[in-house]
């Protein structure tokens, strides 16, 4: 992390003659007002003076005559602390057009289209500005999350475009086409994976423009599993909304519930009242998952590479954490454990003795996949070395959490930016800096053996109390930002309240998100066996390679290979001796 | 046919926009603890080579053509079991814009499986439904043949 002398944000601030919206009540967060033509102006002057390269998302909301632009920027503090320096800008909603940042912030590619896609907002110079999120079938002039158009309004249009599209053209010949027209002239073929594929969180589409067995290029289409759920949450009330929250993933559920409680926390400016014993319980819950995510991650990886007795072994020695977390909240996946103003739920003497042992036993498991998985060489020399990414390619693309720690940068949301009780706790932040697939294992191993002994600590240490405090049904009108470090790094949640029991608008941006731009970076000049481990590196919830499609451009012929092939495919290729063993 | 399909029915997989939840629930079925392919039934990754799909998520308009058309490629005879909530009825995802509200709006389904997400071992029991009736049903079949 780069040290600067520089002590608050206002400092910052005045420094580069921002004005200063309104006094938070929070020392990490400040709100400053430029008008949009100072935007690129102010950017570089950040970049230049204070090192900001990290944009955590665009956040913009409809006020009916204008839009509303937040770019949460992180600055590093003295004392190791990091900031968030919200740039408010506004544009007319007649003419909603903004300069594009995405030169200055190579990392905001997605976050731009993302904005356009659901405002309708042009980004001038934009290098890429096409819908991301929204259907196929969604008609052109909808911009789903403007204020003029109902969830209702948008459904009855799409159920139109459907039948409209049905009857144009047969669906089959449909997809066959669009598969078709990516084949471009350059490469040999063009390889589309996706988008479905067992256990997959979010179902995104690959297509690999390869050159013999090189990828060229790689194209994304996401948004397969867009519900609409930003919309949905405007009009459903806080308390129903926690549960919204909770299941925008299965796996980090509990890290996007967290998120939206602190969010509205903030709102609600209750956020220093919440009671000790309900900020440890957090703590446990947030690490447990952690846990589970990274065995899940480090075993489906695995079994990419062809190591399936890990894959067993890893989701064997889960079941010790969901056992666990099962035992305290009473479900498997979708904890429902936190409440805006505390948890739901106590965790008790009985309950911690229990957990201890088998959290102490887990650890053992760790270690031993640890020593089974370095040792072989096979596994290693797979993933030693392969789509690299550097330490300023992965701070340009705004990479978040494990990503950006396997290329040596030191950024962990929950020792700069700290919630729940980490504060309390020393943490032990692994960081690795080749920034390859090995790195990544690396990183996730340390790091569940130190969740493993912070929860150890944490539950040791449980303090008694009250368990949540009355929180108001109306939230009265005001901005929240929160940050969590969910297992696959930075997850965030905007709140803006409207003194109503619903919010008036809420936007959400998932860690994967974020480390699409560096995916995508990583992905160019691997080899078509390395696609799956690659695309696992960043931990996009489960790997994608179950179904592939492979098109021969000059007949136009497909052909289907699963995971198992490529597997299989990928391991006579090392046989071969294709790719020298560096040992 | 039916009949050896109910003795080792081989079971694809499809994500139609759901949280994920259910579908890392029904991969631990093929995991030591449930270990499901103790009872014949295997994971497949193609749709061409299954008998079962087991469909989660609420539908989502960009996932609609795929749904149809790895039902389509699925060989007769086939069946369908949701699982989770939002597979069968939409649960939380109702109403919001872009979701359909369950796998039945767009193919028929043949076993619902409820919960958010359903335990492995009510994964497991409703595969296990779906085979019983098979069976039933071609044990009556047959009577009504002798008969």
């Amino acid at each position: 992390m780069i040290k600067s002398g520089f002590q608050t944000l206002d400092e910052i601030a005045t420094s580069l003659d921002l004005k200063i919206r309104e006094p938070t009540d929070h020392p990490l967060d400040l709100y400053v007002t430029i008008p949009p033509n100072r935007l690129i102006e102010v950017i570089k002057e950040l970049k230049a003076k204070y090192n900001v390269s990290h944009l955590s998302t665009i956040i913009v909301q409809d006020l009916q005559d204008e839009y509303k632009l937040l770019y949460p920027f992180s600055i590093n503090l003295s004392g190791g602390k990091m900031g968030k320096l919200i740039i408010d800008s506004r544009v007319d909603a007649n003419e909603p057009k903004i300069d594009s940042i995405v030169k200055e912030i190579p990392g905001a590619i997605y976050y731009e289209r993302e904005v356009y896609d659901m405002m309708g907002i042009q980004f001038k110079n934009h290098p890429d500005l096409k819908r991301i999120l929204t259907p196929d079938s969604l008609p052109r002039d909808i911009y789903p999350l403007r204020k003029n158009i109902t969830s209702e309004e948008i459904r009855r249009r799409l159920a139109e475009s459907r039948k409209e599209r049905e009857a144009e053209e047969k669906l089959k010949e449909y997809i066959r086409r669009e598969q078709l027209e990516y084949i471009s002239e350059k490469s040999d073929y063009a390889i589309a994976i996706g988008p479905q594929h067992p256990s997959l969180e979010e179902p995104i589409r690959f297509i690999f423009q390869v050159e013999g067995e090189t990828v060229k290029d790689v194209e994304l289409r996401l948004g397969f599993n867009h519900r609409g759920l930003e919309k949905a949450f405007e009009s459903r009330t806080y308390a129903k909304n926690l549960y919204l929250a909770e299941r925008i993933c299965g796996i980090c559920s509990d890290a996007h519930q967290l998120c939206y409680v602190q969010a509205v926390e903030k709102c609600a400016k209750i956020t220093n009242d919440i009671p000790e014993r309900a900020q440890y319980i957090r703590t446990i819950l947030a690490e447990l998952e952690r846990i589970h995510s990274h065995l899940l991650w480090y075993g489906v990886l695995a079994h990419n590479t062809g190591f399936d007795t890990i894959f067993q072994f890893t989701w064997r020695d889960r079941e010790i954490i969901m056992d666990i977390l099962e035992e305290i909240s009473g479900n498997r996946v979708n904890y429902a454990m936190h409440a805006i103003g505390g948890v739901r739920r106590d965790i008790s003497t009985e309950q911690v003795a229990k957990i201890i042992p088998k959290l102490k036993k887990l650890r053992k498991r760790i270690v031993e996949h640890q020593k089974m998985m370095m040792k072989e060489t096979s596994f290693v020399v797979r993933q030693k070395g392969i789509a690299p990414l550097t330490r300023e390619e992965a701070l340009s693309f705004c990479a978040v959490g494990p990503n950006a720690r396997s290329c040596g940068i030191n950024v962990d949301i929950r020792r700069d930016d700290p919630y729940a009780a980490y504060d309390q706790f020393s943490l032990d932040v692994p960081i690795v800096t080749e920034g390859d697939i090995y790195s990544g294992l690396v990183i996730r191993l340390e790091e569940s053996l130190a969740a493993l002994d912070l929860a150890v600590e944490v539950l040791k240490t449980l303090p008694q109390g009250e368990l949540r405090i009355k929180s108001p049904r109306r939230i009265p009108e005001g901005e929240g930002i929160s940050r969590v470090e969910a297992p696959r790094g930075e997850n965030i949640h905007f709140v803006q309240s409207n003194g109503t029991t619903k919010p008036e608008r809420i936007k959400v941006r998932a860690p994967t998100l974020a480390n699409m731009p560096s995916l995508k970076k990583r992905l160019i000049g691997i080899q078509v066996a390395d696609i799956p481990p690659v695309v696992r590196v960043i931990d996009p919830c489960i790997g994608c390679m179950d179904r592939v499609t492979f098109v021969d451009s000059k007949t136009g012929k497909t052909m289907e290979l699963s995971g198992e092939h490529l597997i299989s495919r990928g391991n006579r290729a090392y046989r071969l001796g294709t790719r020298v063993l560096d040992f | 046919m039916i009949n050896s399909l109910t003795n080792s029915p081989w079971v694809g997989h499809i994500n139609s926009g759901s949280c994920n939840g259910c579908d890392i629930e029904a991969l631990a079925l093929f995991s030591p603890r449930y270990d499901i392919e103790r009872l014949g039934i295997l994971l497949k990754g193609s749709p061409r080579h299954c008998d079962i799909l087991l469909a989660t998520g609420p539908v989502t308009n960009q996932t609609l053509p795929r749904l149809k058309r790895i039902y389509e490629q699925i060989p007769d005879p086939k069946f369908v079991i949701a699982i989770g909530n939002c597979a069968n009825t939409g649960g939380v995802f109702q109403e919001t814009w872009n979701t359909l509200d369950g796998i039945d709006k767009v193919i028929p389904v043949d076993v619902y499986i409820p919960g958010c997400p359903p335990r492995p071992e009510a994964i497991v029991d409703g595969v296990i439904k779906l085979i019983q009736k098979l069976r039933r049903d071609i044990s009556s079949k047959d009577e009504e043949i002798k008969e």
